[in-house]
């Protein structure tokens, strides 16, 4: 069960990123925050290898930045190609919990409903 | 924002052993990995306003990355497949990099070959120009002195003349005598000054040739120990390559290892600098600025130990030309 949770907070983390990144360019603790805040539990060892990957695929782009905070950082932001692929996805996503709703919807056995209220 | 000693310690050895486990990734990577690291560490630094110690926040964010090993298998299995450095990639980037030696090496040596004929060019004229100072100022003292004194003894004698001719018309021809006697005073003066002018002269020569002497025994000195230095450098590095030539021979494993270390050390530091000096970094410029360094690191190399192969040659010419001489004798 446990590791059914963590696939799935890992299949849907991609696509969170994507969709915060829509918003505006941000570094990886302002990501990291931005994600806590929505509900998604992510470390330091999980975003980063995420975002090296999405930027090597060009679905992101990195730039290092100095502000107002005196040293450098690393701003990641949403290519074109990374706008589609979001797009792309999220659709699948509304597909996918659309089957799973009417599954659930259908479904005979009371007791997974109560639990799933629960 | 800066960080305590401790902490910076803590963080080093953190990316010295992310460097490490990240060995078979491009060097890019590695060097990129690290520095987003430190950037992190700064942020989370800098949010927290000192409320928290900083030792044990700076762990806490380390911890965050899990341990370097793991956080380095974590980046390995987001990379593209043949991303990591293969076999067939290294010898490509062998290649490209003799190619840049190549080129380099002939570069450095068009650019000493100017430069050394620029810097001869302009200590000859220096020392013409010197030559020339020198002489003018030996000359001109003694000369001008003379032609001043020969002016003035002849206007001096002239006025007299003149001056005592009106005064004593009937006693002209004791004027003339006394203007006369009194050219020839002038004239003695003029040789006096032109002896003294002579004299000064030689004082300056000897000058000269005394700090010409002292000049030439710094240069000689200058030459012995410069080539004592050399020759002990020359020597140190002669052992040095011999023993890595040596080690790479014996373990070409562990030598590849240690030479990337020391390039990905480079590349990290270079990449801090520029960082902190710059601000930004574009990872175009950044992968330059990484070749340069891996380039500068084999062209020192390569330097090593060509000077050794020189040294050892020399060497053994004068070996061979003693026991030619000996042998003849």
């Amino acid at each position: 069960m446990e590791a059914w949770d963590t696939q799935l907070r890992k299949g849907g983390l991609e696509l969170a990123v994507l969709l915060l990144l829509s918003r505006h360019r941000m570094y990886g603790l302002e990501l990291i925050g931005n994600l806590t805040d929505a509900g998604f539990t992510v470390s330091e060892g999980t975003i980063y290898p995420l975002l090296n990957r999405l930027s090597t695929q060009g679905v992101i782009a990195a730039d290092w930045v100095t502000g107002e905070s005196g040293h450098p950082r690393k701003y990641y932001r949403l290519t074109p190609a990374g706008l589609e692929q979001a797009g792309r996805m999220l659709r699948q996503w509304a597909d996918f919990t659309a089957a799973m709703d009417r599954l659930a919807k259908s479904t005979r056995f009371a007791q997974v409903k109560e639990v799933a209220q629960a | 924002m800066s960080m305590m000693p401790e902490s910076q310690a803590v963080l080093r050895e953190f990316n010295r052993r992310l460097r490490l486990a990240l060995r078979e990734a491009p060097n890019h990577v590695r060097v990129e990995a690290a520095l987003e690291v430190e950037s992190h560490v700064m942020d989370v630094l800098s949010r927290s306003g000192g409320k928290e110690p900083e030792g044990e926040l700076v762990a806490r964010v380390l911890n965050g990355f899990g341990s370097p090993e793991e956080y380095a298998q974590a980046i390995l299995s987001q990379m593209p497949e043949g991303a990591a450095v293969t076999v067939s990639g290294g010898l490509r980037e062998v290649g490209l990099a003799a190619g840049d030696l190549v080129r380099g090496t002939f570069r450095l040596g068009l650019a000493i070959v100017r430069r050394s004929i620029a810097l001869a060019v302009t200590t000859v004229r220096l020392i013409w120009q010197g030559a020339g100072a020198a002489a003018a100022y030996t000359r001109e003292p003694a000369a001008r002195a003379a032609r001043w004194a020969r002016i003035n003894a002849a206007a001096g004698a002239y006025g007299l003349r003149r001056f005592t001719r009106f005064l004593f018309t009937r006693g002209g021809e004791t004027a003339a005598t006394l203007g006369r006697s009194g050219r020839r005073t002038a004239v003695a003066i003029a040789g006096w000054s032109q002896a003294g002018a002579r004299g000064t002269s030689l004082l300056v020569q000897r000058l000269i040739r005394a700090a010409t002497w002292l000049l030439n025994l710094v240069w000689r000195l200058l030459r012995w120990t410069l080539r004592a230095a050399g020759v002990a450098a020359l020597a140190g590095l002669t052992l040095l390559a011999l023993g890595v030539a040596g080690f790479a021979a014996l373990a070409p494993d562990v030598t590849g290892w240690f030479v990337q270390q020391a390039q990905g050390a480079v590349a990290y530091e270079l990449g801090m600098i520029r960082m902190r000096t710059i601000g930004s970094v574009d990872m175009v410029a950044h992968s330059k600025l990484v070749q340069t360094g891996t380039m500068v690191l084999n062209v020192a190399m390569l330097l090593a130990l060509l000077l050794a192969g020189i040294v050892v040659y020399v060497a053994w010419g004068s070996r061979r030309r003693r026991s030619t001489a000996a042998s003849d004798h």
